[in-house]
């Protein structure tokens, strides 16, 4: 009897751990968690030795919503939902910080392509691709302070070689590094999810 | 590092390969599973690992279970089956074992 309210406790602690978890896959968890503890003790296992196997129950819950969450970010296929995940995951201390800072620059590149191409035709004479003589500057110029993926000069002198060509150009290496970042991504959680097998 | 360490590394990764490869034959409930693990000595698998990567594994769409009352048993238990996905994954990752062992083999011998 002592044996069962043990399980129980345990069981309900369980059970509040996984509160997350869409009823259906709670109450799953928690049955096939019962009938396992029923089984060992019926083997002659005491409560705390079965207990003890699973560990504390919130940490053995924690594995379970680990799986939910990034199983939802990843069929969501959302690029927001699958950031927040992994960044909350660097938050809990799973994954490498580095990686996810990678994938935040990379992200930024893909935003500032889109910015250009965008840009090109409301404001014709400072967007573009330019080369000089020590100058060679791909971006986006005001008349005053010059900034881009490029070195840092005047464009005085020197010569913009694009044209409008920089809109699909730009569109188009903005859509490969964003297809990039996101299969990245989800590599990334992938892994992420197999670090506490 | 350390023999204890390498160790665990070599025993994590593995369990995924055992899983499947355990449920290749009948299904199974998941004490049976583990204890079939277990009694290979070869890895470190608890009821605390268990059964989140069995859930992991179903997520994915590489194993399904149902859930059966067994004569004798005094609760119903949920029984694991590999899915087509799994059978393939499985059948991959052993081609991929045995290359992987035989090379290491290999060397060890040439090694010693």
């Amino acid at each position: 009897m002592m044996d069962n309210n043990g399980a129980s406790a345990y069981l309900k602690r369980l059970r509040w751990a996984l509160s997350h978890l869409p009823a259906e896959d709670r109450e799953e968890i928690v049955t096939e968690t019962r009938a396992h503890f029923a089984e060992r003790i019926a083997q002659g296992a005491t409560v705390d030795e079965v207990a003890a196997s699973f560990g504390e129950p919130e940490a053995y819950a924690r594995r379970f919503l680990e799986n939910y969450e990034i199983s939802v970010a990843l069929s969501s296929g959302s690029t927001t939902r699958m950031m927040a995940t992994a960044l909350k995951a660097i938050g809990s201390g799973v994954g490498s910080f580095f990686a996810v800072l990678g994938l935040v620059l990379l992200y930024l590149t893909a935003l500032t392509c889109l910015v250009v191409a965008v840009l090109k035709p409301i404001m014709p004479e400072n967007v573009g691709f330019w080369t000089g003589e020590d100058l060679l500057l791909l971006g986006i110029v005001s008349d005053s302070v010059v900034g881009g993926m490029g070195l840092v000069g005047d464009t005085a002198g020197a010569e913009e070689r694009l044209g409008y060509w920089i809109i699909p150009l730009s569109l188009v290496a903005g859509a490969v590094v964003y297809l990039m970042s996101n299969s990245m991504l989800r590599r990334f959680l992938k892994s992420m999810r197999k670090e506490r097998p | 590092m350390d023999i204890t360490s390498w160790k665990s590394q070599l025993r994590k990764g593995a369990v995924e390969l055992a899983a499947l490869a355990a449920l290749e034959g009948d299904s199974r409930y998941g004490l049976e599973l583990l204890d079939a693990l277990g009694a290979t000595g070869a890895l470190d698998i608890t009821e605390g690992t268990i059964y989140p990567l069995l859930n992991r594994l179903q997520r994915d769409g590489k194993i399904g279970s149902t859930w059966m009352e067994v004569e004798g048993a005094s609760h119903p238990r949920k029984y694991y089956h590999l899915t087509e996905e799994g059978r393939a994954l499985v059948e991959a990752m052993k081609a991929e074992w045995g290359r992987f062992a035989r090379g290491i083999d290999a060397l060890i011998e040439e090694g010693s």
